[in-house]
């Protein structure tokens, strides 16, 4: 890329790319900082004219070194670290953690602390997808324009969720709840009355978004047949959880593989046909619904009895695993969230390796979008709902 | 086809005993693991879940975890590499292969044959040194931008 | 003139003010004008990395909301005077955030959020950590928290417009 002011300058800036052009097309940016609210994402595009040829992602900006972090942290330290990586559902990441050294340990977590870990665990998805309703709003209607409406109505919903956690833990957004052994916090006296409350408040509001979108001529035209991706595709790259059910596949951790108490619970797991935008839109906005069974159901069984089975403990090196590896995974509102985890016997994990969905997800994004155009950039990367946090920890 | 039977048939195919317990877990020679990930693939494990590296001080342990999601048989493939070491790529049998492998040379060094585009993922460009290995410091000071 | 505006706000900004028949008047110096026009529509640029970002996001939605503050969210650095820095900032990073700050107009304001701008955070002791934004572009206002919530983020905005006031006060 030659220098226009003074052409002779050779050296090539680190913050340029070298490409070789052909043909007419265009070579942009789409930097780490844009309006699109999804974090700190750099795309490489390849443009002729308005149609994409090719969308080179540029991870890394957000890369914290959580792995090497946590080789020198003691178990109990790093819990509240976890809660970090993917930030918008954060009882997941703990949740996640705790179970892969419950396994480990062979601890075993008593009833109540299990409904509770599932009544959480199910009002954060609601909240995750509420986040992700509002920003592909947001990225699809302009933030000056149609698309603040459904930003507002969504996080109006998400701040009454929000005001339970708060009620529960004490915390707005990182809350430490899960610990290893059970959870860490008693629901204080008219949780269950306040629940309910904020489960039919929730109902009527899912209901009117799911009518006001599915049908919507707008919403069809930018969401349908945008992003096609086979079944064969997204297990190939590792892609789990609404984008792997999104194409037709009945697959979800939550049923397959249970954990911490769900298969004493009753829910559906909603699949789309094709693939495209618009079926794992509705994906994501049918699993609210059923995450309000499942939160009902967990708040009208809630069995008495301990909320942990280890004592709640302040001492930092108290906790010891066995040598050994484990690989234990949840379903986090993105797909699978693993933790391999690898013990030589001491208080802390000699190599802690956080399996992130959001990655895999994010790296089916030049196959999705070729061909497509520009505008359809943020409809298949907000339908594939990335955290960087999770992406770079 | 169960852990047990997958574990048997590559006992006769290969030579290698895995030790089936929730996954069937094996630690292969360098020249088997592509070879062992083609079988697999070919076997209808088609999921390709993660791909990481252990530091154990003098080699480095790559491990690779493939499975089928729906009659629940995982492998984690293992196989010892030397710091600065090749091994073969999976990238174009599966699509996740790409980046997982970028991460695993970006943070450890391990390089990989027939990679399409091998560069560091997670760090800046020209950063030197490989993060995740045992003997990198945790803490490097920084010097003020400005 | 007094049916359209407050009258606090001419206390704030008035060294004088006069009332008699057939109107009012107020004296004040063009700094006091102009820092009160500045602070009543500051617009913040998008500069959300991490956690913050979404607490950020919460300030600006429904229950805190930030319009009435005068503050629509820009996404071009060009067009805005504030930057929040919500978030880590990684080696990766901070070139271009440098880069955006040198991009924005003045008089430019910049007001770390949470732990990890103010000093690195959790992640103070890693080797990809900017330990906290000052090393990069100059800060006015921090906001301590880890995320800070809403409220707490509205409380350094109005620090920082209150900030802004007394340095056009004092000259």
């Amino acid at each position: 890329m030659t220098n226009p002011t003074n052409p002779t300058a050779d050296a090539v800036h680190p913050l340029q790319t070298q490409v070789e052009l052909e043909g007419d097309t265009l070579l942009i940016n789409m930097g780490p900082q844009h309006p699109s609210t999804h974090g700190v994402l750099r795309i490489i595009l390849t443009l002729k004219g308005e149609e994409v040829i090719k969308a080179e992602p540029v991870i890394g900006y957000l890369h914290r070194g959580f792995e090497k972090l946590a080789e020198n942290l003691t178990y109990i330290q790093i819990v509240p670290l976890v809660d970090r990586m993917d930030y918008i559902a954060n009882v997941t990441n703990e949740l996640a953690f705790c179970l892969a050294i419950e396994k480990l340990m062979k601890v075993e977590v008593p009833r109540r602390a299990a409904y509770l870990r599932v009544l959480t665990s199910e009002l954060q998805r609601i909240a995750s997808h509420l986040v992700w309703l509002g920003t592909y709003g947001l990225d699809l209607g302009g933030a000056l324009g149609g698309g603040t409406t459904l930003f507002m109505y969504c996080f109006r919903e998400r701040e009454i969720i929000l005001d339970l956690f708060e009620e529960l833990t004490g915390a707005r957004m990182m809350y430490n709840f899960n610990q290893i052994g059970g959870v860490r916090y008693q629901p204080p006296a008219g949780f269950g009355l306040r629940v309910r409350e904020v489960l039919k408040k929730l109902d009527k509001a899912i209901s009117e978004y799911q009518d006001m979108l599915e049908d919507n001529y707008v919403f069809k035209v930018r969401t349908k047949d945008i992003g096609i991706l086979t079944p064969q595709l997204a297990k190939s790259a590792g892609a789990e959880g609404p984008v792997l059910r999104g194409s037709g596949v009945k697959f979800d951790l939550r049923k397959n593989q249970p954990y911490s108490g769900y298969e004493e619970f009753k829910f559906d797991i909603p699949t789309g046909q094709k693939g495209d935008c618009l079926d794992r839109a509705k994906v994501r906005i049918a699993e609210m619904k059923e995450s309000l069974k499942i939160v009902y159901q967990a708040i009208e069984g809630l069995p008495e009895g301990a909320i942990s089975s280890r004592p709640s403990v302040r001492v930092a090196a108290a906790v010891k695993t066995p040598e050994g590896e484990v690989y234990s995974r949840i379903e986090s509102p993105r797909g699978e969230l693993g933790v391999y985890l690898v013990s030589d016997g001491s208080a802390k994990p000699y190599r802690l390796k956080w399996r992130a969905p959001s990655f895999s997800n994010l790296s089916l994004l030049p196959q999705l979008v070729a061909g497509h155009k520009v505008a359809d950039i943020m409809a298949v990367l907000g339908s594939l709902d990335p955290v960087f946090g999770e992406v770079d920890r | 086809m169960t852990k047990q039977e997958l574990a048997a048939k590559i006992k006769e195919k290969f030579g290698y005993d895995g030790k089936v317990g929730d996954e069937v877990e094996l630690l292969v020679k360098r020249e088997d693991y592509r070879p062992l990930a083609e079988f697999l693939k070919a076997e209808g494990l088609d999921y390709y879940c993660f791909a990481t590296a252990t530091d154990r001080k003098e080699k480095i342990v790559l491990t690779t975890r493939i499975e089928n999601l729906e009659k629940q048989i995982a492998v984690h493939l293992s196989c010892e590499v030397e710091p600065g070491g090749k091994v073969r790529s999976l990238a174009d049998l599966y699509a996740g292969a790409d980046w997982m492998e970028r991460e695993v040379f970006d943070l450890f060094g391990i390089q990989f044959d027939g990679h399409p585009d091998l560069k560091r993922i997670l760090m800046p460009e020209d950063y030197q040194g490989y993060p995740l290995r045992k003997e990198f410091p945790l803490d490097q000071p920084y010097q003020p931008y400005r | 003139m007094s049916e359209i505006v407050k009258p606090e706000a001419f206390e704030k900004i008035a060294d004088r003010w006069e009332k008699f028949p057939g109107g009012e008047m107020i004296l004040t110096t063009s700094e006091k004008l102009f820092s009160w026009a500045r602070t009543s529509s500051m617009w913040p640029m998008t500069f959300g990395l991490a956690c913050c970002a979404i607490e950020m996001m919460a300030t600006f939605a429904s229950r805190f909301d930030l319009d009435r503050f005068g503050m629509i969210l820009r996404g071009s650095p060009r067009q805005s005077d504030l930057m929040i820095v919500s978030g880590t900032v990684t080696i990766k990073m901070a070139p271009r955030l440098k880069r955006l700050y040198d991009q924005m107009p003045e008089p430019k304001w910049v007001l770390a959020m949470g732990s990890c701008a103010i000093s690195g955070g959790i992640f103070r002791n890693t080797y990809a950590t900017v330990p906290g934004v000052e090393r990069v572009v100059p800060v006015d206002v921090f906001v301590p928290g880890c995320p800070p919530t809403p409220e707490a983020l509205l409380d350094g905005i109005i620090r920082l417009q209150n900030v802004i006031n007394e340095k056009a006060g004092k000259k």
